[in-house]
């Protein structure tokens, strides 16, 4: 009962100065004449006549009274219905819930302004229209980009929050992140039940309607579908209103995605991209210029000749990011299409633009750890391979080589290499294995060569593990001609292995030339219960077509054992000159982890970049897109508990705008600092501006009680047509029938005496 | 001086401010006289009434010698009987007759009444007598026509001070046998009395051939019940109080008193008892008149008989 009381004290008070009607009464009979009176036996008649009558009559008063006290009472107490009543009882204070879709398709250009212009209009006329009637009414907001948040959440409408409210309606605009229209109605739905106020609750959803909004329940795969959660909400709203301020739109181009074609950016070496432009229109466009401005410098340009409505057309471009000096550096790409078509057909030109990180290495960073090495020129298990990945001469072969020895290996920082080969490591510590598969699990390439130093028990207890290590295959014996009289060739078991691309068509007598004198034999078990299994990419022509290179996928990284190291000893392949060069380049950019779009995310997605502290200092400057001003911004532990590891996490969250966000470490040796550029792009479902009817809405929601209203009717003004549940109208309808009624009774009883 | 400016002394708010009761008794009627077109006195003169044959015994000055000279027998000259009325005024002083204003109470009233009248009857000639009561009878004074008797009723009223509980319906019996001869009596009494009780002594009177006239003295108050607020009345002559909001009884309270009246006035009919109302907001004129048509009515009653 006392829920449905916006004030219950009041009712209490009311019920209290029930008891002042009855103390006037008893006051009242405490003063009076006295009067000497002698025909008074006629009087003591009268009053033996009329006392049953009198006592009835002022009893009547007394209670039309009382109960004109607890009126009052109730009437301040503000009860409210759950049930909908219209007619008299339309009256009281609203709480209007406005969720309000600013995404970035809100912002599409129309005949009549964009969506977002059209919502800042109508809240900014309904808060006037508001405040002009004088209205008790108390607002909340929900924007579909941030739909957690209710800003502001139920502020009553006074002079100063008018004027706030107009303010923030006035500069209202669509943000660059993507909107969760069904989030934001779950929300408000929830609030209906953990909101103990009541209030009457009117919900006007300002949308664009586009379907890809309208349907994204079904993609959440959420228990409720937007079409229920807003039938709920219908039927505890007093109202519940869904204003289309979208039109149709012709045409709307979108740069959906710019791929690098290579895994790492080199610094000096070419990088090709392509950029994938869709026509999401309903026409074909013809002659579309993309451009690509690398640190802002004057754009390359493309032309795509014709994009098909609905298809995607590809502009390609070469760039070679040039950087003296430094390692690692980051080189901005916008990639946008031409201006001049973005604003004489485009719909959206907020998705027209694409920021692309680049972040160019000095090279693909290689680890050989040598188990061989020896001072001798050539001897040294390292010596072939190193220098095919790292030839000398002036063109840059983009692999950055470092050779450690076994007892260097054990100590060093594994994060910092793309691809690490194990080249005839004699056995591998445990401490070290475990590190290596973790570093393999982040993504590491991992080639392990497989020669005369191996401890194969050492390799199957600590790599191999029963097929749960690293090494794909059990090791058992070595198999071949100890005398090399007598060899054989490798097969390629899978076609199209970007490892023998280059032994394709007429190079294929190149890997025939290859021999092999001595392999390791081993056991590849293919077990359905590991997490991956072992790969044959190709064996070698034995007897038992033993197999030569394996692959295994381990997380985001992959392992490629060869039965036989890359050096001369027990093949002749890193005497054929051109072709162990190319395979051993095409290995590592096979092998290398994808890291040339590293520092992609949406809008909204959290920036999480590790720190190694040794290198870098714990604090770095951030400065966000468009912006000059440095924020200050500090990595931070991973894990709280172990706070001997050294590779701490810098995470950012405010990523709520398209563009370049660049952070700058600065190196803890003071040697100056180390940027990283991140690339905010824009969520492409938000550029699919199809949409959806309100017919079919209306369809899905069956007989909840949601109208529509197009854009230009009003919509907070529509005050007489809410139905309102709040009493305090009726209450003192009723009041003044029953004071008038008490007025009458009080005069019709003195007029009979 | 104006006619406008002559003070009424019919009106009761000019005589409350005379304070001796003679001299209101005088004004009232002098200044009832003066309204009058006929003197009233004419109707009072000793008036003929016939001839009769003497018979031994009658009084010799009452032989018309005009007549023997002419016939020679003796006639006897009849005249008027009221010329030698006995009125007596019976006044309550009970201690109801207290009621009203200071200065203007019901017995004020009542006494300026029996004043005014016993001035106006001892100027035609006849004989008036008092008697007060109030539990029983107080002062009793009769009939005479001497002229200093009207002095003593008038000094007799003014000493009446209304007190005592009313036993009314005692003292009303008691009335009775103070009357001996055959005359008027006029009553002036709020008549707070058992309506049984005064039947009897009405009948009683008229049992003795006196003609009757009551003149039922009330206050404004006690005829409207004007009362507003919450009013606590105290019996004048009992320990009974009643709280009350008058409004809620003045209904009730008016037919209560409407059908006492009507009641007393049926009796009085009955008994061919005059009766009348005093209110004593109205001017006292209607006293008088209502005194003299009824004295009027009963010399031609007689004069007819």
């Amino acid at each position: 009962m006392l829920e449905l009381l916006l004030n219950p004290g009041f009712f209490f008070a009311g019920t209290a100065a029930v008891a002042a009607p009855i103390i006037i009464h008893l006051l009242n009979r405490r003063r009076f004449k006295r009067i000497d009176w002698a025909a008074m036996d006629f009087l003591l008649e009268a009053q033996r006549l009329n006392r049953r009558r009198v006592k009835l009559e002022e009893l009547i008063l007394l209670l039309l009274r009382c109960l004109a006290m607890i009126l009052i009472g109730l009437m301040i107490a503000r009860p409210s219905l759950d049930i909908n009543v219209s007619g008299l009882l339309k009256a009281g204070q609203t709480e209007r819930v406005i969720v309000l879709d600013d995404s970035l398709s809100m912002a599409t250009v129309g005949k009549q302004g964009s969506p977002i212009d059209k919502a800042s209009e109508i809240l900014q006329k309904g808060i006037k229209s508001l405040s002009n009637s004088n209205s008790q009414d108390i607002i909340t907001v929900v924007r579909t980009t941030d739909p957690n948040k209710f800003a502001p959440n139920g502020l009553p409408l006074t002079e100063s929050s008018i004027g706030e409210l107009l303010d923030e309606f006035k500069n209202i605009e669509a943000t660059d992140l993507r909107g969760e229209l069904h989030s934001a109605l779950s929300n408000v739905e929830k609030s209906f039940d953990s909101d103990k106020t009541n209030f009457n609750k009117v919900v006007y959803v300002l949308t664009d309607l586009r379907r890809t909004d309208w349907e994204s329940s079904t993609k959440l795969g959420s228990d409720k579908g937007i079409a229920q959660t807003l039938q709920s909400i219908a039927d505890k709203a007093a109202g519940c209103y869904i204003v289309d301020l979208g039109s149709e739109v012709e045409s709307n181009l979108v740069i959906e995605e710019v791929k690098p074609l290579d895994k790492v950016l080199v610094n000096g070496v070419p990088a090709d991209f392509e950029v994938l432009v869709r026509n999401l229109g309903k026409s074909d466009i013809e002659d579309v210029t993309v451009n690509f401005s690398v640190r802002g410098s004057l754009p390359l340009k493309s032309k795509i000749p014709r994009i098909e409505a609905g298809a995607v057309g590809v502009a390609a471009f070469s760039y070679t990011f040039t950087d003296s000096g430094k390692d690692l550096f980051s080189a901005p790409v916008e990639i946008s299409l031409d201006d001049e078509f973005s604003k004489s057909q485009d719909a959206l030109r907020e998705d027209n633009t694409r920021y692309f990180p680049a972040r160019v290495a000095g090279g693909i960073r290689v680890l050989i750890v040598d188990g061989d090495p020896s001072g001798i020129f050539g001897k040294s298990e390292s010596f072939y391979l190193s220098n095919a990945l790292s030839p000398g001469g002036p063109a840059i072969s983009g692999v950055d080589v470092t050779v450690l020895d076994d007892t260097d290996f054990d100590s060093s920082n594994l994060s910092q290499y793309e691809v690490i080969f194990i080249a005839n490591l004699y056995r591998i510590t445990e401490a070290r294995a475990e590190g290596l598969n973790e570093w393999v699990q982040n993504g590491g390439g991992l080639v392990l060569l497989l020669g005369d130093q191996i401890d194969e028990d050492v390799y199957n207890d600590v790599l191999y593990k029963n097929g749960a290590g690293l090494l794909p295959f059990k090791l058992s014996t070595v198999g071949g001609d100890e005398k090399e009289e007598k060899w054989v060739y490798i097969k390629p078991e899978k076609q199209n292995h970007p490892l023998f691309r280059f032994f394709e068509g007429d190079n294929k007598q190149l890997l025939d030339q290859v021999k092999v004198f001595r392999w390791w034999n081993s056991e590849v078990v293919g077990n359905e219960d590991l997490p991956s299994t072992s790969i044959v990419i190709a064996s070698l022509t034995s007897d038992d077509n033993s197999p030569v290179i394996v692959e295994r996928q381990i997380g985001n990284g992959r392992v490629l054992a060869i039965t036989t190291p890359l050096d001369n000893d027990w093949n002749n392949f890193p005497e054929n000159g051109a072709s162990f060069l190319i395979t051993a380049q095409e290995l590592v950019r096979y092998m290398s982890k994808n890291i040339a779009s590293e520092g992609m995310i949406s809008v909204a997605e959290p920036i999480i970049c590790p720190v190694d502290v040794r290198e870098y200092r714990q604090q770095a400057k951030l400065i966000r897109p468009g912006e000059k001003v440095f924020e200050e911004v500090e990595a931070l532990p991973q894990n709280k508990n172990n706070l001997s590891d050294l590779e701490w996490t810098l995470g950012y969250e405010r990523t709520d705008q398209k563009g370049i966000y660049e952070i700058r470490f600065e190196r803890a040796d003071g040697t100056g600092y180390q940027s990283l550029a991140f690339a905010a792009n824009i969520d492409t479902e938000e550029s699919d501006l199809t949409r959806i009817s309100a017919a079919s809405i209306r369809s899905d929601l069956g007989t909840a009680s949601v109208e529509f209203l197009p854009y230009g009717t009003p919509v907070l003004e529509l005050e007489a047509d809410i139905a309102r549940s709040e009493m305090w109208k009726a209450i003192l309808i009723i009041l003044g029938v029953l004071l008038m009624v008490e007025l009458f009774y009080g005069w019709w009883i003195g007029a009979r005496r | 001086m104006a006619a406008a400016d002559v003070p009424n002394y019919l009106d009761p708010k000019v005589l409350e401010k005379i304070k001796r009761l003679d001299v209101r008794a005088r004004l009232v009627v002098e200044g009832f006289i003066t309204g009058q077109h006929k003197s009233p006195y004419n109707g009072f003169a000793v008036e003929f009434a016939g001839h009769r044959e003497y018979s031994p015994g009658d009084e010799i000055k009452h032989i018309d010698w005009k007549v023997w000279s002419k016939t020679d027998k003796f006639y006897i000259k009849e005249y008027e009987e009221e010329t030698n009325l006995k009125t007596t005024l019976i006044v309550d002083a009970s201690k109801s007759m207290g009621y009203g204003r200071e200065g203007w109470r019901k017995f004020d009233y009542a006494a300026t009444a029996g004043a005014t009248l016993g001035h106006l009857l001892q100027s035609q000639g006849d004989a008036i007598g008092l008697i007060t009561f109030n539990t029983k009878v107080k002062d009793v004074l009769p009939p005479s026509a001497r002229h200093n008797h009207l002095k003593e009723i008038v000094h007799t009223l003014g000493e009446t001070v209304p007190d005592d509980k009313t036993d009314v319906g005692e003292a009303f019996l008691e009335l009775v046998p103070q009357i001996r001869s055959r005359g008027m009596v006029v009553i002036i009494s709020d008549l707070f009395v058992d309506i049984k009780v005064l039947r009897k002594a009405m009948q009683q009177f008229r049992l003795r051939k006196q003609e009757v006239i009551v003149f039922h003295v009330m206050d404004r108050d006690e005829l409207e019940f004007p009362f507003e607020d919450h009013t606590r009345f105290l019996g004048l002559e009992g320990p009974e109080e009643v709280h009350a909001d008058p409004r809620a009884l003045r209904k009730s309270y008016l037919e209560i008193v409407g059908n006492y009246r009507k009641e007393v006035g049926k009796v009085c009919d009955k008994l061919g008892v005059d009766y009348a109302l005093l209110d004593t907001g109205e001017p006292l004129d209607a006293v008088l008149s209502r005194y003299l048509a009824f004295r009027k009515r009963h010399t031609r009653k007689g004069r007819a008989g």
